[in-house]
């Protein structure tokens, strides 16, 4: 709220302070990566994590602008948090394939990144998320603290504001 | 009824129905004919001196070297009288063999999902089974039985190197 | 045109697998007519991992981490099932101090998974308050388990022979804090639910489980006992040493959602006196007994259960004499629990489904292991 209130009293002093000059890219990038809504995609153990106890009133994800969605249609990041197996894939590139443009992917924990412990003698886990959709952060844990999943979405805030404008409107077409 | 006595009672009453009874840990625990599986499970759930009426666990295991076959293990147990007691049978099966058997499902329902499972992981059929399709695995699952000890599984199974 | 010309045909609906009240990876088919519900068929399997393969080819010590993610809810009383059926088949006798242990950390556990379980049961009924009031408790809990073994949830913290290591010092003060402030916290949540209509209208009646259908389906844990049914393996055959404490078994009457919330929330309350009794007599001396990584139990098999947060969990080991089980079963409570929703889910609306299934509190890598 500070800035809000006390910005445009100390900005109408100045001449012509009234008046921001930026770039359309840094304004589309800067609104982008304030409002991640990201997709609940909770599979295993870290769901409770990263999902659950980051929402929750002690680490509040909210204050990121990041808000969960139910549904992919309406979100821009997915958080894969958790052991995705062959059965699960399929349904994974799915849902992945509903989100609309532009679209994130954190691989969150040890089983989301290679297969994490599930990795040697399994016959039903798929080692990485990254086999199948491209992934923009991975998270190591086991699973991850919740500090770790704050610092992944403010490294991914700082990705969003570093794109070119171009990059997703020329996927699209 | 403690372990001791329900060893007896069952020994004396369905003789005719087991091979051996033993105690094992504390649990008694008896062989069974397997053409007289089924029929001996209701009998269990039915006697008012026993009264099985759930079960704790249902198990296969590969034993094809050791014993020339797959067992089925059972242990089911009593709320009221707070007694459980195990239950086994040998399915006689030899390399790629799929032995079968009359399933438990009419006796517990609850034995549907272990059944699903063991026909998928294990390679036994179930006969008259309600629901015999994959639990675990996906529907267009090709690879075998991944249970059976000595699958090498498929090109996704990775070994730790020596 | 009159209401008997109406066509009318059933719908057919798949809720999951990923939606956000199944809880983790869940499908269910669901045949609707209108609002009501009138057949489910649950599809699982989306988290089969393997870990009863996995368990064929790892020495005992090593399992100990897989069982944390069998139940990650309540991690510790995994860990306990497992360790209580090793140290069975190898006949390891443990130091008393360890048992004392696993009893406040087991208890400290269920608190939390029940609170875990709290949260997402009234997220699912629409009341977002409690989910945060839940977390503010269970958040209290993990740090005394942070404190101890360095994790959050998977602790890895019981081993065969006893516990990974001694709790610090200053554990048993914030310990004996909590215990101080945790029964008004509930007493916290039993304003803002027990008597609340909204919650009441939500939950009474609904689900409606029989004794003799719980019987059937082996239904356990909080489940059968919302039943009415006095079954608790810490009561009916005492393992570790749950004999020494003085607790209450609640049970329900009805058997509807509204009972097995209220029996969790009483053993909320019985849980805690556990562990304040255990803090208490907890002894000195050793808490761990050397087992060697290549530990070889001697040839044979072993059956044990304990009661879990969900209910009986159980590992049947068979050895055959060398460091790696020959054969390992783990039976899950959820397993067991969740064949019962196509029974007692339908003629239900399609919401009052939600509440069921939150009410069986069924955590899926339980059912997929």
């Amino acid at each position: 709220m500070g800035i809000i209130s006390k910005l445009p009293a100390y900005m109408e002093t100045i001449p012509g302070g009234g008046i921001l000059t930026t770039t359309t890219e840094k304004l589309l990038n800067l609104s982008r990566a304030s409002s991640l809504w990201y997709m609940l995609f909770g599979l295993a153990c870290c769901a409770i994590e990263g999902l659950m106890a980051t929402g929750a009133s002690r680490y509040d994800f909210d204050r990121f602008g990041m808000i969960f969605r139910a549904s992919p249609r309406q979100s821009d990041l997915m958080i894969v948090a958790g052991t995705l197996t062959h059965k699960m894939g399929k349904r994974l590139k799915v849902l992945y394939d509903q989100m609309p443009d532009p679209k994130y992917v954190i691989a969150m924990g040890g089983c989301a990144n290679n297969g994490g412990p599930f990795y040697y003698d399994c016959y039903s886990v798929m080692k990485g998320v990254d086999k199948i959709v491209p992934v923009d952060i991975y998270i190591p844990g086991c699973p991850p603290r919740p500090e770790s999943v704050l610092e992944a979405c403010i490294q991914l805030q700082e990705k969003v504001k570093k794109e070119k404008m171009g990059k997703w409107s020329a996927s699209t077409e | 009824m403690d372990s001791e006595s329900l060893l007896k009672y069952v020994q004396e009453e369905y003789s005719e129905r087991i091979i051996g009874g033993e105690m094992v840990k504390g649990v008694p625990v008896f062989e069974v004919k397997p053409e007289k599986w089924v029929s001996l499970c209701g009998m269990l759930r039915d006697d008012s001196d026993t009264m099985m009426h759930s079960v704790s666990n249902y198990t296969a295991v590969d034993y094809r070297e050791k014993h020339g076959g797959f067992k089925l293990v059972i242990t089911i147990f009593s709320h009221i009288l707070n007694h459980r007691l195990t239950l086994e049978t040998l399915l006689p099966a030899k390399d790629d063999e799929i032995p079968e058997i009359e399933t438990l499902a009419t006796v517990w329902p609850t034995t549907i999902w272990f059944e699903r499972e063991h026909a998928e992981l294990f390679g036994i059929e179930f006969i008259n089974h309600p629901d015999p399709r994959h639990l675990m695995l996906d529907d267009d699952w090709d690879e075998g039985y991944p249970m059976r000890r000595g699958w090498t599984g498929t090109d996704f199974v990775v070994k730790p190197d020596k | 045109m009159s209401v008997k010309q109406l066509r009318t045909e059933e719908m057919l609906i798949n809720m999951g697998p990923q939606h956000p009240s199944t809880h983790g990876v869940c499908k269910l088919v669901i045949k609707m007519d209108g609002e009501e519900v009138k057949y489910i068929q649950p599809h699982v399997g989306f988290l089969h991992r393997s870990i009863e393969k996995i368990a064929e080819n790892r020495n005992y010590p090593q399992f100990v981490p897989y069982t944390d993610r069998i139940d990650y809810c309540a991690s510790m009383n995994a860990n306990h099932a497992y360790v209580v059926a090793a140290e069975k088949l190898g006949d390891v006798e443990i130091p008393e101090r360890a048992e004392y242990l696993r009893v406040i950390m087991a208890e400290l556990n269920r608190i939390a998974s029940h609170l875990v379980w709290l949260a997402t049961f009234t997220i699912d009924l629409g009341a977002v308050t409690p989910f945060l009031y839940a977390f503010r408790e269970r958040e209290d809990i993990l740090d005394l388990f942070e404190m101890t073994c360095g994790q959050r949830l998977t602790y890895n913290y019981m081993t065969i022979g006893g516990v990974g290591w001694d709790i610090p010092k200053e554990f048993e003060p914030k310990l004996r804090q909590f215990l101080k402030i945790f029964p008004s916290r509930i007493d916290d949540y039993e304003d803002l639910l027990t008597n609340n209509p909204i919650f009441l209208h939500r939950t009474k009646g609904v689900g409606v489980l029989p004794k003799e259908t719980a019987y059937e389906y082996s239904v356990s844990g909080p489940s059968l006992r919302g039943s009415g049914v006095k079954w608790d393996i810490r009561k009916a055959e005492p393992y570790s040493i749950y004999d020494k404490f003085d607790f209450d078994i609640p049970i329900g009457t009805e058997g509807d959602a509204w009972d097995r919330y209220k029996v969790r929330l009483q053993e909320l309350r019985e849980s805690a006196k556990i562990v304040e009794q255990a803090i208490d007599g907890l002894p000195g001396g050793d808490f761990k007994k050397k087992v060697p990584l290549t530990w070889k139990p001697p040839e044979g098999e072993v059956f044990c259960r304990i009661e879990a947060p969900r209910g009986e969990m159980a590992y049947h080991i068979i050895s055959d004499g060398t460091p790696k089980p020959y054969r390992m079963k783990i039976r899950t409570a959820s397993f067991c629990n969740l064949q019962v929703l196509p029974i007692i889910g339908v003629n239900h609306m399609i919401a009052d489904l939600v509440a069921i299934f939150g009410s069986l509190d069924i955590i899926l890598p339980e059912v997929d292991r």
